[in-house]
């Protein structure tokens, strides 16, 4: 029988009797007993009904009467297995019981019987059952709390730690290196990790920062380099994946630590990711307790390195977002500034205003005190446009060979050379420069503070068809400039670029439409000119004949003599105008050889100067490895003759004439708007002076025939022409420019030739052989005549002397006691003819020399024989080296002299 | 007890012969509270022993326990009556470990006025 509500209570000393059993009758087996469960026999035996408890308290007062009269009247209520035992008490004491019945609720069977003995052995030994669990559980909960203070230690540890850890996660402010230290510390702390490291990577994956935790910057110092993510930490980067170790050292892709490294076992290395978009590894090595990381701890490392990588990305987003903010505003003010210039240009079709306030945005974008646009000019010279904040008063600057153009080293200052220097610098590298330490340079030598000096330069060039054409430029800034204010100015600069494109295209289709119109007047002029020149020259042939011939009938002393002189001096004259006038319309006669204009220039370099008045200065610059040119020679050097002295009458109060060659390509860009020529290779001529100027009225006519702001009786007005049309005559072309005050520039463009076989180049041989030490006597009536070829004699040692008209020349021949070695005597003069006095001095001084000189062909002046033989003539106009070597050769000649031939 | 056989003492057999009457029991029982057998064992007795039914009645007292009457006795008598006759007059008689036989003597006078 088990009863297992009553747990132990039910009493083993209960006996079963019969109702008419008599407890007197009961046998040995039944001593003891507390009590008697009655029955009432059944048949069969098992059906037996239990009727109820006799106590054996009842039993042995009665032990005569049978139980069936033991029985309580009425019978006590029965207890249920599941009855507790204190309920069974209370029962008990309720109605004095001894003893009550368990039976089963549903059979109403009996199981058992308790007594007040075994409940009360059942209540003690619940009782010690308890006591024991009671001290059971003391220790147990001893021990537990022993536990739970470890737990609430490390749980405060935790909580610490944690709270640091969200209070870094939460933290807006700060640096992310501050914060992903303090986080890493935090992360160590809550993980007991006596190592911690944070590698981040940029965008591109590179590892651009490694922060550790654990180490001293002493131990960090020893060990020197950082990780190079090779080995294990190499696998975290490359497979962005955790991994927990309890012996890294093992791992075959440990490739062991660098010299002076603690010893590491353990590991824990997990991502910073977040969608993704990786941002660096966490790695955290060596729990203090010794023990390996657990995968709570890798969970716990997982869920900061995802927090960490949160806030990288909203980091990494608020700058981009804070970038692209400021990106925008600037933005704005750079478009608003752009679209302020353009509405400006649209308004008043000013580039250059508009490039102005371009140009002081940019300066202002990049707080910069100073800025400059300089663009470059068809022969690479750099130009500054304009300036910020001081407008240049000249639109040339360094370099360029303009007549506006300072002197460089004279005029412009170091600071201004320096800055030339770097915008060249600019232009050849077609991208941003930025110089931020002072240089040689920008400091103009060693590094010294004065105000020449640029301490910072940021130039960015703009483009036209690819093609750097111009730089805009800030400078002098406090903070160093850097890349990314390059582009943030790249806008204006496109801006600027864009405007002066325009300039630039405009000017090109003015300039073609200028070009057109001019060409087509010169055109014109030259065709009316030319036409003119041919008929007056046969008429001017006829006249200068037939004159000449009845000057030649009439006798010295005939009063018409001289009337006819001056017949044939003018006709003469208007035979040299005639002459003129074919060069310009370019149908004289031209013999193009090839020529070094630099050796041209170097051998009217001495003549010039002679030329030029006493506070004339003349500077000549001659490039290197000058490209050949092919002209004719005489015509040359009537040309740049004619331009030189034009810069000589510019410059009544003295002044400088610069004369610069250099070979030039010009672009299509270039060609036309700057030149007027077609693109290609050219040798450029130019001719400088700082003198009074021309206004545009004045420059636009200066080529036309017999157009001359001097004085009457100063000049014909052919000097600019015959330079025109011997230029246009050889393939050349002439511009010219101007500004009232500051001077004139001519360019000359000649055309780069080539020279054929067995070809050499002319005019670069100025040798000894013309030159000498006799005296020779000029008789010319024309001052500019006289001036010239003094001015080709004399630096080539010869002693010269003057004299206007043949009278004055007898005088001199008569009264001189010094030896006249060399007479050159122009044939026309007013008064005593160079004929005659040819012959005169002939026979006054025989060892005397004599050369004739004219302007009309000597075959016009006298007939075949009537020229002694001995007597040379020269041909008017006569080049430098024709003159100089006519006169060598005569004074060498000795009796027999070659026919006189035209030079 | 000495035995018999030991001591010296004279023995002499006096008998009293009588009719057992069955049933034992005329007319019932009034069973003491401490009596040695009880009202079951009794009733067992007289079931097996007296083939007319006897009546068992219970009663909450200090003395009696039960009282076991002949059932044509309560046809003449009521059961209260009895009891209280019982109680009164028997009680004080007898002690509770006591059995008492009733020989009851009941006489009904019928009276009847017919119309």
């Amino acid at each position: 029988m088990t009863v297992h509500g009553m747990a132990g209570a039910v009493s083993s000393r209960v006996s079963r009797v019969f109702t008419d059993d008599r407890p007197g009758d009961l046998g040995q087996e039944s001593l003891g007993s507390e009590a008697y469960a009655v029955f009432e026999r059944g048949i069969p035996p098992d059906t037996d009904r239990f009727l109820g408890l006799v106590p054996n308290r009842m039993s042995s007062r009665h032990p005569t009467r049978i139980f069936a009269d033991l029985l309580d009247k009425p019978a006590p209520p029965a207890i249920s297995e599941d009855t507790a035992l204190e309920d069974v008490l209370k029962i008990m004491d309720a109605r004095n019981l001894d003893a009550l019945s368990v039976i089963d609720r549903d059979t109403q069977s009996f199981l058992g019987a308790v007594t007040r003995t075994s409940l009360l052995s059942a209540l003690l030994k619940r009782q010690g059952d308890l006591v024991r669990e009671s001290r059971f559980l003391k220790v147990v909960a001893e021990r537990e709390s022993r536990r739970l203070d470890a737990a609430a230690r490390q749980n405060q540890e935790w909580y610490r730690s944690a709270r640091d850890l969200l209070k870094t996660l939460g933290r807006q402010e700060g640096s992310e290196r501050d914060f992903l230290e303090e986080g890493l510390h935090a992360l160590a702390r809550m993980l007991d990790a006596r190592y911690g490291a944070i590698g981040v990577l940029d965008e591109a994956g590179k590892m651009v920062q490694f922060l550790h935790s654990g180490l001293t910057e002493e131990e960090a110092a020893r060990i020197g380099k950082l990780p190079e993510g090779r080995g294990l930490l190499g696998l975290v980067i490359k497979e962005n994946r955790s991994i927990r170790l309890e012996d890294l050292t093992q791992h075959p892709e440990s490739h062991g630590f660098p010299p002076n490294h603690p010893p590491m076992k353990s590991l824990l290395a997990v991502p910073i990711a977040h969608r993704g978009e990786a941002f660096g590894r966490i790695y955290l090595s060596e729990k203090r307790s010794g023990e390996p990381f657990t995968e709570d701890d890798q969970a716990l490392a997982h869920g900061f390195s995802g927090a960490v990588a949160l806030e990288l990305a909203q980091r990494r987003e608020l700058d981009r977002r804070r970038k692209t903010e400021i990106d925008l505003g600037s933005k704005t003010v750079q478009l608003e500034a752009i679209a302020a210039a353009l509405t400006t240009f649209l308004r008043t079709q000013q580039c250059a205003e508009a490039c102005a306030m371009l140009l002081s945005a940019a300066r202002d974008h990049l707080a910069s005190p100073d800025a400059v646009i300089a663009v470059r000019q068809e022969d690479s010279a750099m130009r500054l446009l304009l300036r910020s904040p001081a407008p240049l008063t000249s639109p040339d600057g360094p370099g360029a060979a303009s007549p506006a153009s300072p002197e460089l080293g004279e005029v412009l200052d170091d600071r201004e050379r320096r800055l030339c220097s770097l915008l060249r610098r600019v232009l050849l590298d077609a991208r941003p420069v930025i110089v931020n330490q002072p240089t040689a340079e920008t400091a103009g030598g060693p590094p010294r503070e004065d105000s020449a000096r640029i301490s910072r330069f940021l130039g960015v060039p703009f483009f036209q068809e690819g093609r750097a054409i111009g730089v805009v430029a800030v400078m002098n800034r406090s903070d160093e400039y850097t890349e990314g204010d390059a582009n943030g100015v790249q806008i204006f600069v496109d801006a600027v670029g864009m405007l002066y494109d325009g300039e630039l295209r405009r000017a090109r289709e003015s300039c073609l439409e200028t070009d057109l119109r001019q060409a087509q007047k010169m055109d014109a002029v030259g065709k009316l000119a030319g036409g003119i020149a041919h008929d007056f020259n046969n008429l001017l042939t006829v006249i200068l004949g037939y004159g000449q011939m009845a000057l030649n009938r009439l006798e010295s002393t005939d009063p018409a003599s001289e009337d006819m002189q001056e017949v044939v001096k003018s006709a003469v004259r208007a035979s040299d105008l005639t002459r003129r006038l074919l060069t310009f319309s370019r149908r004289q006669d031209a013999k193009p050889t090839l020529l070094d204009l630099n050796a041209v220039i170097a051998n009217m370099d001495g003549m010039l100067r002679l030329l030029m008045d006493k506070d004339i200065k003349i500077c000549v610059t001659g490039a290197p490895n000058l490209w050949p040119v092919k002209a004719d020679l005489p015509q040359l050097e009537q040309a740049i003759l004619n331009v030189c002295l034009n810069a000589r009458d510019a410059m009544p109060n003295g002044g400088i004439i610069r004369l610069q060659t250099e070979n030039i390509v010009l672009t299509p860009e270039y060609a036309s708007p700057e030149t007027g020529a077609p693109p290609g290779r050219y040798v450029l001529l130019s001719i400088a002076d700082n003198g009074v100027g021309m206004p545009p009225e004045i420059l636009e006519r200066i080529f036309e025939p017999f157009f001359t702001t001097k004085e009457p009786g100063r000049g014909t007005g052919l000097g600019l022409s015959t330079t025109y049309g011997s230029l246009r005559q050889s393939g050349g072309h002439i511009r010219v420019s101007s500004e009232i005050g500051k001077g004139t520039t001519f360019r000359l463009y000649f055309p780069r030739a080539e020279a054929d076989v067995g070809e050499r180049t002319q005019g670069s041989t100025r040798t000894k052989a013309d030159h000498g030490t006799e005296t020779v006597l000029i008789v010319e009536d024309d001052q500019e005549i006289r001036k010239i070829a003094r001015a080709v004699l004399e630096p080539r040692g010869y002693k010269v002397m003057e004299a206007p008209d043949g009278e004055s020349a007898m005088r001199i021949l008569q009264e001189s006691t010094g030896p006249i070695d060399l007479l050159l005597i122009d044939v026309i003069m007013p008064g005593l003819s160079g004929t005659d006095l040819a012959k005169t001095a002939a026979k006054l001084r025989p060892s005397t020399k004599i050369m004739l000189m004219s302007g009309y062909p000597g075959d016009a002046l006298f007939q075949p024989g009537e020229l002694p033989s001995e007597i040379r003539f020269l041909q008017k106009p006569f080049t430098i080296e024709g003159l100089a070597r006519m006169a060598r050769e005569t004074l060498d000649a000795i009796g027999t002299t070659p026919p006189s031939e035209e030079v | 007890m000495p035995s018999p056989a030991a001591s010296n003492t004279k023995t002499t057999i006096r008998a009293r012969v009588k009719e057992f009457g069955v049933p034992p029991i005329h007319d019932g029982l009034v069973v003491g509270k401490r009596a040695p057998i009880g009202c079951a064992a009794l009733r067992q007795c007289l079931k097996l022993l007296a083939p007319s039914a006897f009546e068992h009645i219970e009663i909450e007292d200090d003395v009696i326990s039960d009282i076991l009457v002949r059932h044509q006795i309560l046809k003449r008598i009521p059961q209260e009556t009895l009891i209280a006759f019982v109680v009164e007059r028997i009680k004080p008689l007898m002690g509770d470990e006591e059995i008492l036989h009733l020989d009851l003597e009941a006489e009904v006078i019928l009276e009847e006025e017919r119309r």
